[in-house]
């Protein structure tokens, strides 16, 4: 095993066990103070095996909205502690479940993205070649981000009733991501053309007016000159194998997105009183098939009739 | 010095930003030329436009579904066979008869010939599960029946339009009893080239998961691909252009009118469009001769009428090296390759071409429409009784009526 697998394996292990932590946490925490609210809330009709809290209970007699309103408040307040952490350590810096998970995820964006900043703010950037480069780095590091660390998160199994349903909606956010960063890759390859075209006309015209050379004046005569640049510059790169590649990939997550954008939309769907795609497509298959059987009957009756 | 200044400053962060800089600066000297230009074009685009497309007057003959056959009747009808057109299902058949002056339909009309041409209209999700056997052995098939019964003919001229070509071709080696001539244009029938983009694309592309999340292929999603074959003329120097003659009336109303037609386009129903692009694009199945269709394969040697096969030499979506194989690979002794030096679209509505184009589809059409002794007398074989049902036929036409030679 080398020895950034270990390290990614050990930071995925260290931000598992603090998911985990702050979850059991949060439900503990969350669990008592429901229990406590409840007590307070529902009226208690057992007895309780002496007269002293009697009173105190009649006194208060059944829960008014007050008390509801105060359980509320203290569940959400239960909830906020569980997500800085069970003990109360938010006093302590960002070592809660939320902040130290966030951290690690982003911990690698930042790094790269700061380091790109530094590059960038030196002056190391010049010419369209190193912005390219630029932009796709942080492209890439955000995807990879995304893809190694988030995702994750939003396809962790789901429980209970509600599991499927979960699940959709967490597929459905995960593939817009997807769709999303290769909607973008794929934009910015598409700039990329114009921008090159740009640059070469501009060196052109510095290299005229170093030399004393007549400048492009008229933006018509500067345009005319462009254009040929640039389509020739696109059939290049609308021929090359990563313009091909990344064209496959951002359909490919389209059809991923649309596909489970139609599942989740099929779960909204169903408790209105509007059919839904799948439904439709079996009317229109059943649809499809009679009328086809019905062509082939017709065909066959009038060879009989013409018998 | 300031300008300049920001000019390289700019360059580190975007050479675009620099150079659209300088562009911009170079544009403000002319501002009163631009002024005058943006009040004329301001009258003209506010004002009436002539922008109507496909004038020629028509009558829809057939109707089954979605599909439509269209009957184009010229003054004088001088030709002993009609021709069917069949379009391709991308864009709409309007651009035969885009403009007055701009018209195949037209030309054909003024040489005398009779027209069919199927309008295969918008499909809707319903129709997402016809496939390509549905369309060429199904619809076509019996709007030819329905014209063969009505003119009381045994065959008739037949002639295809782009992927519409494609279907003549699959239907004539199907059917060759039913084809008397075969006129294909601009007309795919090899598609393991490299010369257009759209080959190229087309291996990297799943029909499969694209008409599982799709349903249908819809028409915009077709477009966008086809602007991108060149998006520097397709989407800034045409419209640059645009801008240059908003002050040209004419200009301004030809414009407007294949605006009109190019971004009119229907979805492709879903199974036609995988039907075609894996057999096709992806296994270039029908010039091999293994493509089945139906239950039948497709072969191309049973193609044995008259073959004009016309397509153009700049055509960045179907290129020479995917229509010129087809005269080689039929089995007509009687066949004729006319490569035109014009595009896809331009084959067709271009001033120049309709010189060229039209009138050498009539001349070998009339050299060719002769009635042959003891073949063309005998009465076609009825039209099929749901065909006829179906049918919202005007007039009827008639059986045996002569025709002018």
């Amino acid at each position: 095993m080398t020895e950034k697998n270990r390290d990614r394996q050990e930071k995925e292990k260290t931000a598992a066990e603090s998911w985990t932590r702050a979850s059991l946490d949060f439900w503990e925490a969350s669990a008592n103070l429901w229990f406590g609210a409840m007590k307070n809330v529902v009226p208690q009709t057992a007895p309780s095996g002496g007269g002293e809290e009697t009173a105190e209970e009649e006194r208060k007699g059944p829960a008014t909205e007050e008390d509801l309103r105060g359980a509320f408040d203290r569940f959400w307040e239960a909830y906020f502690q569980g997500l800085r952490g069970a003990g109360g350590e938010a006093a302590h810096g960002p070592s809660g479940f939320l902040s130290e998970g966030i951290v690690k995820l982003f911990e690698p964006l930042w790094n790269r993205l700061s380091a790109l900043s530094r590059t960038a703010a030196e002056g190391e950037l010049e010419g369209a070649e190193e912005y390219s480069k630029f932009i796709d780095e942080t492209s890439r590091v955000w995807l990879g981000t995304y893809e190694e660390e988030l995702r994750k998160y939003l396809n962790m199994p789901q429980l209970g009733l509600t599991r499927y349903y979960q699940e959709r909606f967490n597929k459905t956010i995960d593939r817009f991501q997807v769709f999303r960063s290769q909607l973008t890759d794929f934009a910015r390859l598409l700039y990329r053309p114009v921008e090159e075209s740009l640059h070469l006309m501009e060196e052109e015209m510095r290299a005229g007016e170093e030399k004393g050379e007549a400048v492009l004046k008229e933006p018509r005569s500067w345009y005319r000159a462009w254009i040929p640049k640039l389509e020739k510059n696109y059939l290049e790169m609308l021929r090359s194998e990563n313009y091909i590649e990344t064209l496959r990939r951002t359909l490919s997550a389209l059809y991923e997105y649309r596909k489970v954008r139609q599942q989740f939309l099929i779960d909204l769907l169903q408790d209105f009183p509007i059919p839904t795609n799948r439904e439709m497509d079996e009317v229109y298959k059943d649809l499809y098939l009679i009328k086809k059987r019905l062509a082939k009957l017709e065909k066959r009756g009038d060879g009989h009739e013409e018998r | 010095m300031k300008s300049d200044k920001a000019a390289g400053n700019a360059g580190k962060a975007s050479p675009a930003g620099a150079t659209m800089d300088l562009l911009f600066s170079r544009m403000a000297l002319e501002p009163a030329k631009l002024m005058e230009r943006m009040r004329e074009a301001r009258e003209i685009l506010l004002g009436p436009l002539e922008t109507d497309v496909a004038k020629t007057p028509y009558e829809v003959v057939y109707e089954e579904d979605r599909v439509k056959l269209k009957h184009y009747k010229p003054k004088e009808v001088l030709y002993n066979f009609p021709l069917f057109v069949c379009y391709a299902q991308v864009n709409r058949e309007t651009m035969l008869d885009l403009q007055p002056g701009r018209s195949v339909v037209e030309t054909f009309l003024r040489s005398g010939l009779e027209i069919y041409m199927v309008d295969w209209g918008y499909p809707t999700r319903k129709d997402r599960y016809l496939t390509l056997d549905d369309h060429i052995n199904g619809y076509l098939d019996n709007m030819v029946d329905f014209v063969l019964k009505k003119h009381g003919i045994p065959r008739l001229h037949l002639m295809g339009i782009c992927m519409g070509g494609t279907f003549c071709v699959m239907y004539a080696a199907l059917h060759p009893e039913k084809v008397k001539n075969l006129v294909t244009t601009v007309t795919p029938v090899n598609f393991d080239t490299k010369q257009s983009l759209l080959n190229v694309w087309s291996r990297s592309i799943s029909a499969a998961d694209l008409v599982e999340s799709y349903g249908n292929v819809p028409g915009d999603f077709m477009n966008l691909g086809f602007l991108l074959l060149n998006p520097a003329r397709l989407i800034i120097d045409k419209y640059v252009g645009f801008m240059e003659n908003m002050h040209n009336r004419d200009f301004v109303e030809n414009f407007l009118r294949m605006e009109k037609w190019i971004f009119d386009s229907p979805d492709l129903p879903g199974e036609t469009f995988r039907d075609f692009i894996d057999n096709m694009y992806h296994k270039n199945l029908l010039v091999k001769n293994e493509f089945v269709l139906g239950g039948r394969k497709v072969d191309l040697g049973n193609i044995t009428m008259p073959l004009l096969n016309i397509y153009a030499r700049y055509d960045h979506l179907v290129p020479p090296e995917a229509c010129e194989q087809l005269t080689s690979k039929v089995g007509s002794a009687d066949k004729e390759d006319v490569c035109l030096d014009t595009g896809h679209i331009g084959i067709y509505v271009s001033s120049k071409t309709q010189k060229e184009f039209g009138p050498k589809i009539v001349r070998w059409l009339r050299e060719r429409d002769g009635v042959e002794k003891g073949r063309e007398g005998t009465p076609a074989k009825p039209a099929g009784r749901g065909a006829a049902k179906r049918s919202a036929a005007k007039g009827g036409g008639s059986p045996g009526k002569k025709r002018k030679p």
